[in-house]
């Protein structure tokens, strides 16, 4: 097992150049001059090409593709993610001051998605064609089908105005925190709880079930001892794949409670050709990407001890 | 393996398509002229942490929109968006709501020769740091914005004494206090960097700011002019604008401005809660595209045609329905409120199909076939409308009520809608691919040649006017630009700037207006002394106080 992290862990280093290489490209594709960009929203009004040229020179917009990448790369190797070209302020202290904001309301809302998923899950599969179930389902296409920033804004109208037990929007606090993760997990959750449902059913319907219950055991024994902890092996693996639909979730949300995030300054430094920041987002966030889909794989072996990580069958 | 490494690939593939995707639905409400900066917090208390210290201790709340400020380092160089509306810091003119300027830091101003004004400032004026405003403050301040946007032709900026400025510049300028108005040329003390540690004159100071969070300013006791009423104020940022009418309506904040236009009616609909309009300075037009643009995107080379759209567009349903009756019909792109004189001596265009159909027929262009679209030689009038500069998100949706408009006469105008601005740039600067955009303008100062200059001319001696060179009109307007700039007298500098804007609209007819826009604002009534400036720049919270 520890070798097989360390492999893991060594096979982050392709992988992250492979993304950086990947993004760097991408960014540079996009539409759009950085330079007249950033001309126009430090709000200087003729802009002459004289200005620009020399707004290209000082972005170093005009070194060929590679040199940018291995100047870039160079930085990054030694920790330094260098500096926003609109504001010139340190990039690594531009999001790591605001990611902490991000993770919180990410991990929270994950947890409230988990609270609220498992069980319908459960009880969906169990009570299957049940009104239960149909209930479930109208919640889960409700649910899956409700934009974030709507479900926000009746989150806001509902507890904050007409109920006034929340604040409608802000950062510090535990009661703060509520309405924006309610509002994100609300979105995932029954993604989580359909795909749990079907995983389950599927499990409940193997003969091993039908031996533990002819065996005699406990119907809530089967149900999360034997079935639930089989049924949970592809839930984990959506579940680390959902970060990223995460991190997208988290924009939108982001901006309407005013949450100091992550979210929202990387779409302004996309909009605003911002390639540092944008550029160590994608590395970071890739990183994070990794690291947590590492943990799914390890869990697999914690749910069903017969899975040998990194080994061939044989 | 394999697997896992297709897992995290999909995974990369649907970052970057949210990476790139990200240019819809996140914009919401940055001011025209505000950008959105990156700027690092400048200090780390908790908002809550100031607590009131006796009864007496008020405190207004604003909610405001996306994060305009700019206070980061290098503000020598980039300290050109400072936080004006914040009371911090302040012009040597100031433009009042009638939008008339007064002398504000300056006591006068006197212009000796053509290139050259005499500034005599303010005396006992301090700054929040205890020194005295002087001619060095004022000339590092100046020196400092000119080096970046300029908005006069800079020569040379000169301390003759301690309270004497002499302005020269590279050719005649009539506008010199208008453009000082501006609050680029704010004024700041060289003791402190503009960027993180603004020291300026104002009724406010800085107290604290965390980005995209909130900017809060306390009363600065020792303020030359009427100190302030209230000891704090925090605008908070909420750029989402649905979010900002919530939080007015749950009493989270005291205030929001600007109101969203979408939501004006059921604000005002709302009890104890009072709704502010400016008059305007704003406008929303669209722009005709007629150099450089090869078929079939040189249609509107043709001037019949642009009038036509001009008499094909309904302006009156536009104000009423798009909003709500809170804007103005459009004669030209100055609104009265900047100069009268223009607005009423510009003819413009007013609602007219008949009118437009014969110019339309005039120029060849009939429905031939009867299915309700105009042709010509086998070909229907299809033009397109580029909107993206605000995001098309807050253009929103007058260019589908446009597009409507002039379906109804025969016209097929397919929108092009970008919410990213550097993507828009690039389509209409580069492509060309476009017969018409809308965009929206502000005169942030009384300048009369401010952005006919800035987006029009094509005369600029520092420079051509590269970002919209396709929509240069001619010759004849470009020198009405020039003229009024050089004028010697008022009188001079509107007649000609009057002259630029009758070939705008009357005779080339360059542009489409289509309505003037207000500030609105709204508070609870228990919020006593406020009133919103046209421009958002210039707010002034000191007269500002709560009566509950």
């Amino acid at each position: 097992m520890a070798t097989y992290i360390v492999r893991r862990l060594l096979l982050l280093i392709p992988t992250l150049l492979a993304i950086s290489l990947i993004s760097f490209s991408l960014i540079h594709l996009a539409p759009g001059d950085p330079a007249l960009v950033v001309l126009r929203a430090q709000g200087v009004q003729q802009i002459s090409e004289e200005n620009l040229a020399q707004t290209r020179q000082e972005m170093g917009l005009d070194d060929p593709f590679l040199v940018q990448f291995g100047r870039w790369l160079g930085r990054t190797l030694q920790l330094d993610l260098g500096t926003s070209v609109r504001t010139g302020s340190p990039v690594s202290e531009l999001i790591f001051t605001r990611l902490p904001a991000t993770i919180e309301l990410t991990v929270v809302s994950l947890i409230l998605a988990l609270l609220i998923a498992v069980p319908v899950g459960i009880v969906t599969a169990v009570k299957q064609h049940s009104f239960i179930d149909h209930l479930g389902r109208v919640f889960a296409f409700l649910g899956a089908s409700m934009p974030g920033f709507w479900l926000s804004l009746l989150l806001i109208f509902a507890f904050a105005v007409k109920l006034s037990w929340l604040p409608a929007l802000g950062y510090g606090e535990t009661r703060h925190l509520v309405l924006p993760a309610l509002a994100l997990s609300l979105g995932i959750a029954p993604t989580y709880a359909r795909l749990l449902r079907s995983s389950m059913i599927e499990v409940l319907g193997q003969p091993y079930i039908m031996v533990a219950r002819a065996k005699g055991v406990h119907e809530p024994v089967v149900v999360v001892h034997h079935a639930l902890r089989n049924a949970l092996i592809p839930f984990v693996t959506v579940f680390g794949i959902s970060l990223a639909h995460l991190l997208s979730g988290a924009v939108v949300i982001e901006t309407i409670f005013a949450w100091p995030g992550v979210g929202k300054l990387v779409v302004d430094a996309i909009l605003t050709r911002d390639f540092p920041i944008v550029q160590a987002f994608v590395v970071i966030a890739a990183m994070l990407f990794v690291l947590i889909n590492l943990l799914v794989d390890v869990s697999y072996r914690v749910l069903d001890p017969r899975i040998r990580l990194g080994e061939r069958n044989s | 393996m394999r697997r896992r490494l297709v897992m995290l690939f999909l995974g990369l593939v649907a970052l970057m398509l949210f990476v790139t995707a990200c240019g819809g639905g996140t914009a919401t409400d940055t001011p025209t002229e505000e950008p959105v900066d990156q700027g690092e917090e400048t200090a780390v208390e908790e908002p809550e942490a100031v607590e009131p210290e006796t009864d007496e201790f008020t405190e207004l709340i604003v909610g405001v929109g996306a994060d305009g400020y700019r206070l980061e380092g290098d503000g020598a160089d980039l300290g050109i968006r400072p936080p004006g509306p914040a009371n911090i810091t302040e012009p040597l003119v100031r433009i009042t709501s009638g939008y008339e300027i007064i002398p504000w830091l300056a006591e006068s101003w006197e212009q000796i020769d053509g290139t050259t004004w005499q500034i005599n400032l303010r005396q006992g004026v301090k700054f929040h740091n205890g020194d005295d405003f002087n001619a060095e403050a004022a000339k590092w301040s100046i020196d400092k914005s000119n080096r970046w946007f300029p908005l006069f032709p800079p020569d040379a900026v000169t301390v003759v004494d301690e309270f004497t400025l002499e302005i020269t510049t590279s050719r005649p300028f009539w506008y010199m206090a208008e453009a000082l108005s501006h609050p680029s040329y704010a004024m700041y003390s060289p003791a402190g960097d503009p960027g993180t540690t603004p020291i300026g004159t104002g009724p406010f100071m800085l107290d604290e700011y965390k980005q995209n969070e909130f900017l809060r300013i306390v009363r600065f006791d020792d303020y030359w002019g009427e100190t302030a009423k209230l000891d704090a104020v925090t605008l908070r940022f909420i750029p989402d604008n649905g979010a900002r009418v919530l939080a007015l309506q749950s009493g989270d904040v005291d205030m929001i401005l600007p109101v969203p236009r979408d939501n004006v009616p059921q604000v005002e609909a709302l009890p104890d809660v009072e709704l502010y309009v400016s008059k305007p300075i704003g406008y929303w037009a669209v722009y005709f595209a007629t150099k450089n643009q090869v078929s079939p995107f040189d249609t509107l080379s043709d001037v019949r045609l642009r009038q036509a759209i001009n008499y094909a567009i309904d302006r009156e349903t536009i104000v009423n329905q798009v909003f709500d009756g809170y804007a103005e019909v459009a004669v030209s792109l100055m609104p009265p409120t900047v100069s009268e004189e223009i607005d009423q001596n510009v003819n413009g265009f007013t609602y007219d199909p008949e009118k437009a159909l014969e110019l339309f027929a005039e120029a060849g262009w009939t429905d031939s076939d009867g299915d309700g679209l105009l042709d010509k030689d086998g070909q229907t009038l299809a033009l397109t409308l580029v909107s993206g500069f605000p995001p098309a998100e807050e253009a929103k949706p007058l260019p589908e009520v446009i597009q409507g408009q002039l379906k109804a006469i025969g016209v097929d105008a397919q929108l092009v809608e970008f919410n990213d601005v550097g993507a828009y740039y690039d389509f209409i600067i580069d492509s060309g691919e476009t017969h018409m955009i809308i965009e929206s303008g502000s005169w942030n100062t009384p300048d009369l040649s401010f952005l006919t200059f800035t987006v029009f001319c094509g005369c600029n001696p520092d420079g051509e006017a590269i970002l919209y060179e396709r929509f240069w009109l001619n010759d004849e307007f470009d020198q009405g630009v020039m003229d009024s700039q050089g004028a010697a007298n008022a009188a001079g500098a509107t007649a000609a700037a009057l002259r630029s804007a009758q070939v705008m609209i009357d005779e080339f007819t360059s542009v489409a207006p289509i309505a003037y826009v207000p500030q609105i604002g709204a508070a609870y009534s228990y919020v006593k002394g406020f009133e919103v400036h046209p421009s958002n720049y210039s707010q002034a919270w000191n007269l500002v106080f709560i009566e509950r």
